[in-house]
């Protein structure tokens, strides 16, 4: 059966935590994330490079240092094995208007590569 | 064991460009019809090494890869710590003729990359007459800003790594490994503020929508090459500046980024040999 959306974006905690290179350049970011994949809201929470939580419940008005809201294409393609032109980055996705990044833009900033390579984390992950 | 040394060799030069003693690093390689390589915004001549070791290339062109005043191994001018450093059109259009002039290069191809395939439309509209064919690789008469390049030059985030992280997504996910590190490496050794300062030229002073007027291709004939991939300078930008433009020839390319010459060289010579081939058949 193919997975669902939802579920190769919960693969995000296991990908990133079995990388250790990858949580090490994390390793200055504890941060919440806010991450709406289509009308699927998600709570990433990071601590210290590693993934400590993906909740699919979180109180209302609940404080995220990012919010990041990407339609459902738009996470599809991102996480195809070689996605197409434009489809490819987070920041293409924000260009075409695929894709939204709103909140603190520091937290974004400092550490961008590691926030790209964890959110294109289920790419590695080949579909069943 | 024979260690392997390529045919590149590195010089310097002294240049005046507007006022400043400039002290340009260059590398070349090859005889023939000088080819002028420059570099993107915030990397340097490292870019074009791939080229510069090719001999289909350099049996035919002397290539030449300069880096910028501010950029590579090329220091500032004399009392940069005392302002922000900020490329414009001018002074761009300036640092390339100065350097072309101090070398004696006869009408030399340039091709330029990102805002060096920006320049060249200014070079084809304002001194055509001085040089061999034009070749804008990732260049476009305008782009729409669309982020805030502040964060590129602030004490509370790391310069090298931002500016890295940013073009990262420029680069096409076919591109080898080895390639997308060393060109992101470029980007993390430049200078601070240097990568926003050449932004500055292509963000704010080079809109070059309706003012290419007067560019003769049959004299200097113009090639836009752009990958598939680049969301900075898309294809869309530059197959409408090449439709603005009588006689100017684009391309697409398949499986190529925002970095060609540097990010997949092997990719990237299928689209430049042909045009290669053209300028030295002409």
């Amino acid at each position: 059966m193919k997975e669902s959306l939802e579920e190769r974006f919960a693969s995000i905690e296991p990908l990133v935590n079995a990388n250790r290179r990858l949580v090490h350049r994390g390793r200055y970011l504890t941060a919440s994330i806010k991450v709406c994949v289509g009308d699927s809201p998600f709570m990433l929470e990071i601590r210290g490079g590693e993934i400590h939580g993906i909740h699919r419940q979180s109180p209302l008005f609940a404080s995220a240092d990012l919010v990041i809201q990407a339609t459902e294409e738009a996470w599809a393609a991102l996480w195809e094995p070689c996605p197409r032109p434009g489809w490819h980055d987070l920041f293409a996705l924000t260009k075409r208007g695929a894709m939204r990044i709103e909140g603190n833009s520091h937290v974004l900033f400092a550490h961008l590569q590691y926030l790209k390579d964890v959110l294109c984390a289920p790419r590695r992950r080949p579909a069943p | 064991m024979t260690a392997t040394i390529e045919p590149i060799v590195g010089r310097y030069v002294h240049v005046n460009i507007m006022g400043d003693a400039c002290r340009v690093y260059f590398e070349e390689c090859g005889q023939g019809i000088p080819l002028l390589c420059l570099h993107t915004a915030g990397s340097d001549g490292r870019q074009f090494r791939h080229l510069l070791c090719d001999e289909d290339v350099t049996s035919k062109f002397r290539v030449i890869a300069f880096d910028m005043p501010w950029h590579g191994k090329s220091y500032p001018p004399l009392g940069y710590q005392d302002k922000d450093y900020e490329l414009t059109t001018e002074r761009y259009v300036a640092t390339i003729r100065a350097f072309a002039a101090a070398l004696e290069l006869d009408r030399p191809v340039v091709m330029g990359c990102s805002i060096g395939g920006r320049i060249v439309l200014q070079l084809a509209h304002a001194h055509g007459e001085e040089f061999r064919a034009l070749i804008g690789l990732e260049g476009a008469d305008h782009q729409p800003p669309w982020y805030d390049t502040s964060w590129l030059n602030r004490p509370d985030v790391h310069g090298g790594e931002v500016c890295a992280a940013l073009v990262s997504g420029l680069i096409a996910p076919q591109s080898p490994d080895e390639y997308r590190h060393e060109t992101l490496w470029q980007y993390k050794q430049s200078g601070p503020g240097i990568f926003r300062g050449d932004l500055y030229f292509y963000r704010v002073d080079s809109d070059l929508r309706g003012k290419l007027d007067g560019i003769d291709t049959r004299r200097t004939p113009l090639f836009l090459l752009t990958g598939e991939y680049d969301f900075s300078c898309s294809p869309e930008d530059t197959l409408r500046t090449a439709r603005s433009i009588p006689g100017a020839q684009a391309v697409v390319m398949k499986e190529l980024g925002h970095f060609p010459m540097s990010e997949n060289p092997r990719q990237f010579k299928k689209y430049i040999t042909p045009v290669l081939q053209a300028i030295a058949q002409a």
